[in-house]
C-alpha cells in the first residue's frame, strides 16, 4: 500500500494527471464517493457570542468538512491513473475510468489542490500532498448512473488533524467565496505554489518564520504552525498573491517606520503597531480577503487576528482584534495619537477602511456605502486601475522615477486606494477619516 | 535527511551539555550526571532566538504577524533500555509578546494512525513575559516499532493578543529498537500518514458557508 505514496511523489506540477487521456479500446466503469478532513481551524467565531453574520462559527470547529472541489485521481494496482476528476463542494465526487484490460483493483486518491489549478499544496521538497484509502476490488460493472460506491473517507482526526487539509479549506472557501467573484482574478489567479509546513524551505522562499509570498514568483511558504491559523496565514499570503496578480508593483518591504529623527522601527509587524503607508495597506489589503471571506457584510463584531483559537476573550473580540471599530465616528476623534505609535499608522485602520469600504452596516455616522451591495467586485479590483508610475496615487508611488530608491513611503497606500477609488467607483472619504485617515 | 541516532548524536554525546527543567528559566547551561544506558546529546545553548527577517528580496510579505512565541523540541539524551533506544527530549517556549503570557503545555506522541500512544507527558503550566523563555520537563517514552510524533503544544494566552495554540513536532521511526528522527517529507511518504480513514456517515458540515 506504501508503494503509490512512493511513487506519487509528484514533483509540483499538475500536467501529467490533466493530461491523461482515455485509451482506445478502453474498458470503463465509475466510482463515487466523498472525502472530508479533520478540522480545527481557528478565527471561528465563538459559541458566546451572537455571531451576526459569521460564516464560520464554533460548531464547525474540530468536526469533519467535505475536501471541498480539490482533484481526485483513480489509480490501479500498478499506480496507473486511469481516471481523473474533482470533488464537488459538499466532497462527493463521481468519476470515470478507463482501462485497457479489466483492473481487479482500484483506489482513489485525493490531492489538496484546487480542481482549476489556481492554488496546490505541496511539502517542503515541492511533492504534491496526496491521500488515499488503499485499494478495493473493482465492481464487475458500473456506470454513470450507477457507479461504484467507495464511501466516506476523511483525512486526519481529531487527535491529528491535517495542517494541508485544513489551510487548503480556508484557501478553498477564500478563492470560491471572494477572489472568484472578480474577473481580473478570475484571468491572473493561477498555478499558486504553496509549501509547508516548516519556517526554512531551501530552494523555495528560504526562512520566513511567519509565512511568507511572493507575487512575482507566485509562491506562498507556510511555516510550521501556519496550519490552523487561517486568517492571519494561509488566506493572508494567498491575499498578497491576489494583490500582486491584480496589479504587479516594483516592491518595497520596509516595515521600520518610526518618529521622524528616532531609530528605525521593528523589522515586523503587528495589526496595532504603527507601519510606514505602503506596509499597513499591503498587510492590510492582504487580510482584507480572508475577513470577507469569513464574515457577512451585515456582522456585527467581524475580528481578524492571529489564533488557532477565536479572537475573542469570552464574548467580545480580543484586544485590536475588530474590524468593526464603531468607537471611532467621525465626528469625535478619538484616534490614538502617541507619537510612538499613532493609530493611523496601525495596518489594523486600514483594515477598518477597507472593512466599512466593503461592509453593510451604519456605524451612526452616515456610512451608508456598502461595496459588498453595489460595487462588490469593483472594490477589490481598485488596484487594477492605478495609473502606471511613480507619481502620486500611481502603483509604483512609493518609487523614485527611476527606480533606484524607495523615496515615498506612506505612497501606495489607503490614500491611494481611496483617491483611485474614488475615480473609478466613488468617493470614501468619510469612511477612511472614521478609521483615523490611514495613510 | 538527519543522521541516525546513532550517527550525529552519538558523536556530540561526549561534550555532556544538555538541560533539563521546568518552570521559566532563563536559558544557560547544565552538566547532567551521567546515567547508565543514558547518553547526553551535546547543544550550544543561545538564549531566546530573534524571529529572522525573510532574506529573500522578491517577497511580496516580508511575514506575517508574530506568533506569541516560539516553541520548540530539544533533545537531550539517548536512552537504552533492554537494548531499545528512546529519545528524551523537552520543550523550550520564548516568550516573544506580552507583560504577562499565561502558559500550558503537554507533550503526547500520537502514532501514524492518529492514536495517542502516549499522552499527558510532562504537562505544567507557566507565567511569563516577553523575552522570558520556559522550559517543560522531560519528555520521553519508550515505543514500540513504528511511525510516531512525538508533539508538544502549548496554549500561549498573551494579556494583550488572542490566545492561541502553538506546537512542535518531532517525526519519529522506531525499527529494530532503533530510533530515527525524519522530517516531514520522510514522514509522509514512509509512515501511515497519507492513509485515509474510513467515515460512516457524511461529513459533519456541508461545503458551502
Amino acid at each position: 500500500m506504501l508503494r503509490l505514496i512512493r511513487r506519487v511523489c509528484i514533483a509540483a506540477t499538475f500536467s501529467v494527471a490533466l493530461g491523461y487521456v482515455t485509451p482506445a479500446q478502453a474498458v470503463t466503469g465509475y466510482v463515487r464517493g466523498n472525502w472530508a478532513f479533520w478540522n480545527q481551524n481557528g478565527n471561528y467565531c465563538p459559541s458566546a457570542n451572537t455571531c451576526t453574520g459569521a460564516y464560520y462559527t464554533q460548531s464547525g470547529f474540530d468536526t469533519l468538512w467535505p475536501v471541498s472541489n480539490a482533484a481526485i485521481w483513480v489509480v490501479d494496482s500498478s499506480d496507473a491513473i486511469i481516471g481523473t476528476g474533482a470533488t464537488d463542494d459538499d466532497g462527493n465526487y463521481t468519476v470515470s475510468w478507463s482501462r485497457s484490460t479489466f483492473p481487479s483493483q482500484i483506489g482513489v486518491v485525493i490531492f489538496p489542490y484546487q480542481k482549476d489549478g489556481r492554488f496546490y499544496f505541496a511539502n517542503t521538497d515541492g511533492q504534491l500532498i496526496n491521500n488515499w484509502f488503499g485499494l478495493v476490488n473493482t465492481a464487475s460493472s458500473s456506470s454513470e448512473t450507477s457507479p461504484q460506491d467507495v464511501g466516506y473517507w476523511h483525512v486526519g482526526s481529531s487527535t491529528a488533524p491535517d495542517p494541508f487539509y485544513n489551510a487548503y479549506w480556508a484557501a478553498e472557501w477564500q478563492w470560491r467565496y471572494t477572489m472568484n467573484l472578480v474577473g481580473i482574478l478570475q484571468t491572473n489567479f493561477n498555478n499558486v505554489q504553496i509549501r509547508g509546513f516548516a519556517n526554512t524551505i531551501s530552494g523555495y522562499q528560504g526562512t520566513c518564520n511567519t509565512s511568507c509570498a511572493s507575487g512575482p514568483a507566485n509562491q506562498v511558504q507556510l511555516d510550521s504552525n501556519a496550519g490552523f491559523a487561517p486568517q492571519a496565514r494561509v488566506m493572508h499570503e494567498l491575499g498578497h498573491i491576489a494583490s500582486y496578480v491584480t496589479h504587479p508593483w516594483a516592491l518595497t518591504g520596509d516595515y521600520t517606520w518610526s518618529p521622524p529623527g528616532d531609530p528605525p522601527g521593528a523589522a515586523s509587524w503587528c495589526q496595532d503597531c504603527p507601519e510606514w503607508g505602503v506596509a499597513a495597506f499591503e498587510e492590510a489589503w492582504a487580510t482584507h480577503y480572508g475577513s470577507i471571506t469569513l464574515w457577512a457584510d451585515n456582522a456585527e463584531t467581524p475580528t481578524t487576528c492571529l489564533s488557532s483559537g477565536p479572537c475573542y476573550s469570552g464574548a467580545s473580540p480580543a484586544f485590536h482584534t475588530d474590524l468593526e471599530a464603531s468607537s471611532y465616528p467621525f465626528n469625535t476623534n478619538n484616534c490614538g495619537l502617541s507619537a510612538s505609535n499613532p493609530e493611523a499608522r496601525w495596518p489594523l485602520s486600514a483594515m477598518r477602511y477597507f472593512w466599512d469600504v466593503f461592509d453593510n452596516h451604519n456605524d451612526a455616522d452616515g456610512d451608508q456605502y456598502s461595496a459588498s451591495q453595489s460595487h462588490y467586485w469593483q472594490h477589490l479590483a481598485n488596484l487594477a486601475w492605478y495609473p502606471e508610475g511613480t507619481g502620486t496615487n500611481q502603483i509604483d508611488e512609493p518609487w523614485n522615477s527611476d527606480y533606484s530608491a524607495v523615496t515615498e513611503k506612506d505612497g501606495r497606500g489607503s490614500v491611494s486606494y481611496a483617491a483611485n477609488y474614488a475615480i473609478n467607483v466613488t468617493d470614501t472619504t468619510l469612511l477612511k477619516t472614521d478609521n483615523c485617515s490611514p495613510p | 535527511m538527519r543522521p541516525t541516532v546513532s550517527g550525529m548524536w552519538k558523536r556530540w554525546a561526549p561534550l555532556g551539555i544538555g538541560v533539563v527543567t521546568g518552570g521559566i528559566i532563563v536559558c544557560g547551561v547544565a552538566i547532567e550526571p551521567v546515567q547508565p544506558g543514558r547518553v547526553a546529546i551535546a547543544r550550544e545553548i543561545t538564549g531566546a532566538p530573534v524571529g529572522a527577517p525573510a532574506g529573500a528580496g522578491a517577497l511580496t510579505c516580508s511575514g506575517g504577524m508574530d506568533y506569541p512565541a516560539t516553541v520548540r523540541l530539544v533533545p537531550d539524551a539517548v536512552v537504552t533500555t533492554g537494548g531499545r533506544e528512546s529519545v528524551e527530549y523537552h520543550a523550550e517556549i520564548d516568550l516573544h509578546k506580552g507583560g504577562k503570557v499565561g502558559l500550558a503545555w503537554e507533550a503526547d506522541v500520537v502514532d501514524d494512525n492518529g492514536q495517542k500512544v502516549a499522552s499527558k507527558l510532562a504537562a505544567g503550566t507557566g507565567r511569563g513575559k516577553a523575552g522570558d523563555t520556559a522550559a517543560t520537563g522531560a519528555i520521553s517514552a519508550q515505543l514500540a516499532d513504528g511511525y510516531y510524533m512525538v508533539r508538544v503544544r502549548v496554549a500561549v494566552s498573551p494579556d494583550d493578543a488572542p490566545a492561541t495554540v502553538m506546537q512542535a513536532i518531532q517525526y519519529v521511526n522506531v525499527s529494530n529498537g532503533k530510533w530515527r528522527e525524519m522530517d516531514d517529507v520522510q514522514w509522509r511518504a514512509d509512515s501511515n500518514a497519507h492513509l485515509a480513514f474510513r467515515a460512516t456517515t457524511p461529513p459533519t458540515k456541508r461545503g458551502g458557508r
